[in-house]
């Protein structure tokens, strides 16, 4: 391990440790971490865009336009493309100043138009009508010659457990959907149906929280992998067991 | 004799007051122990959705172009990092290159490192057999939408600045259409941008990894085919280590995420433990209240009527 790398390690080890010590109580070694972290993240994300975007996007392709700009009439388009968005980014600064705020709203209205515009169709195509096809077709999954062998049960060539599949998928979403329209009181067959519906919430409830579980721990075995490999036998030079 | 119903309340009652301390060393012990004991794995069982994505991959002819997008930050590195590390050993296996992009800041890094460790594996060079283009902010549908009509629109360099023009490998990938497969590492929802753009649209095959608290939302994605296949969680990462091996790609290719899933086993029998103690001393104090209601109920009815 070189120099700089098993100070990183020993930085970020105890880093660890004063995050992971908030599980005892709140305590100044967590606040340092936390502030910490925040003013790095803010620092490595002001600085990687300057360098990334404000210097590729804008210094170098306005540079390149003004040197051809006498020989080549569409550098000027090419610079009006860069500086438009550029005036408009700078006013949307102008909220800090009351008395021109006004101009920030310009920038924000362009944002808002080009944002709903371009999601209405993306929202359609992504969202709507493909869950919508998915949920109904096929309902019925029938054994095809021809086809890769089915592995599953099938009745009358009818695969069984994809079918039952099928039909609790298309049956649990109406059923959703039904308990989420108020527009009819949840009486009778209509108010069972719309029970089923809160059944299967819960069900969908019950699997992300069993997922979010799961991701939180994978987190912690990361630290912990970090911990006994990296720090204990790779900056220690400790050798564990496993 | 008198006295036990109330001791048994007590231990049920100081059950349910167990400092959340002490769940916290039982936790940090079920996850730790499985790295100490020499040995110690699970089996992990390959699902359909990694096992599609595995499919995909398998089926794209020697010398084609993939995308992976770093859409994360060093927060989910352990579940997504081992995937975007098996994924790559795929790829390099197969002489498939890589353009790596990233819709989070600190993606661009976390995929250099992954890419240069396994390029080293399998002797790949930059430029040549992968291309890291970098951070870009303004969204997925500006960013997809603009390399749709040309990628130098978008990335004029590569992360350090290399005009695209000077990287042999940019002949290959002009614009999105020339891409077979386009894979998003995401903490976030950015593979449904991707299924919504570079799949609706420009009709580029779409595949994602994501955190395990995603996951739910993406087995419909799976079912409309608009995701040719998923990584879920350390579990998934896991499972395509083990299709890497099973399928001898690449017979090193068990990682950390195949390493941690003792650990995840072992915390989750301890989740569930305290689940079922947490609600067997609910339940039992709340009898145990019941009980002892009714009794002082009777006494002071008896004591009334005497």
């Amino acid at each position: 391990m070189s120099t700089p790398e098993l100070v990183g390690t020993w930085i970020a080890a105890l880093l660890t440790f004063c995050a992971l010590s908030f599980l005892y109580k709140d305590n100044p070694f967590y606040k340092f971490a936390e502030a910490l972290f925040v003013g790095v993240s803010a620092g490595y994300g002001a600085a990687y865009v300057v360098h990334q975007v404000f210097y590729q996007d804008v210094i170098i392709p306005l540079s390149v336009c003004f040197q051809v700009a006498g020989q080549e009439p569409s550098a000027i388009l090419q610079v009006i493309n860069r500086i438009v968005p550029c005036i408009l980014g700078v006013m949307i600064l102008s909220r800090f100043i009351p008395s021109i705020g006004w101009m920030s709203r310009w920038p924000l209205a362009f944002i808002i138009g080009y944002g709903t515009g371009f999601n209405v169709v993306y929202i359609v195509q992504t969202f709507l009508l493909p869950q919508i096809y998915g949920m109904i077709t096929p309902l019925v999954e029938i054994v095809r010659p021809g086809e890769a062998p089915y592995e599953g049960l099938t009745w009358g060539g009818v695969m069984v457990l994809n079918t039952v599949s099928n039909l609790v998928l298309f049956v649990g979403v109406l059923s959703v959907i039904a308990y989420f329209f108020f527009s009819k009181a949840h009486t009778g067959s209509y108010g069972k149906f719309t029970r089923f519906g809160v059944w299967m919430l819960m069900l969908g409830f019950g699997a992300t929280y069993g997922n979010t579980v799961m991701a939180r721990m994978s987190l912690l075995i990361g630290r912990i992998q970090f911990l006994l490999y990296d720090w204990i036998e790779g900056a220690i030079g400790l050798s564990l067991p496993g | 004799m008198a006295q036990q119903p109330h001791v048994k309340r007590d231990i049920w009652a100081s059950l349910l007051k167990i400092d959340r301390r002490i769940v916290f060393v039982f936790i940090f012990v079920a996850l730790t122990v499985p790295f100490l004991i020499p040995g110690m794995n699970v089996p992990v069982e390959t699902q359909p959705p990694a096992e599609k994505l595995f499919a995909a991959i398998e089926a794209l002819p020697s010398g084609s172009d993939v995308i992976i997008s770093f859409d994360y930050g060093p927060s989910t590195k352990p579940e997504l990092s081992p995937m975007a590390t098996a994924l790559a050993r795929h790829c390099f296996s197969r002489d498939i290159r890589i353009y790596a992009m990233a819709f989070y800041l600190e993606g661009p890094a976390i995929g250099e490192q992954i890419l240069r460790e396994v390029a080293e594996e399998y002797g790949k060079e930059e430029h040549v057999d992968y291309v890291n283009l970098g951070y870009k902010p303004g969204g997925p549908a500006a960013v997809i939408m603009g390399m749709a009509a040309g990628v130098s629109q978008v990335f004029p360099t590569d992360k350090n600045n290399t005009p695209l023009g000077d990287i042999p490998a940019m002949s290959h990938f002009k614009k999105l259409s020339d891409i077979e497969l386009c894979i998003s590492l995401s903490a976030s929802t950015y593979p449904e941008a991707w299924a919504g753009f570079a799949k609706a649209r420009v009709g580029v095959p779409c595949a994602g990894g994501v955190t395990a608290v995603m996951a739910a939302d993406f087995y419909a994605f799976l079912d409309t085919g608009q995701l040719v296949g998923c990584l879920m969680g350390m579990a998934g990462a896991a499972e395509y280590e083990e299709l890497l091996v099973s399928n001898k790609v690449n017979e090193n290719a068990y990682g950390t995420a195949t390493q941690g899933m003792a650990s995840q086993s072992m915390a989750h029998i301890v989740i569930v433990a305290f689940v079922a103690i947490g609600n067997i001393a609910m339940y039992m104090s709340l009898r145990n209240q019941r009980r002892s209601g009714s009794r002082r109920r009777k006494g002071g009815s008896r004591s009334v009527n005497s």
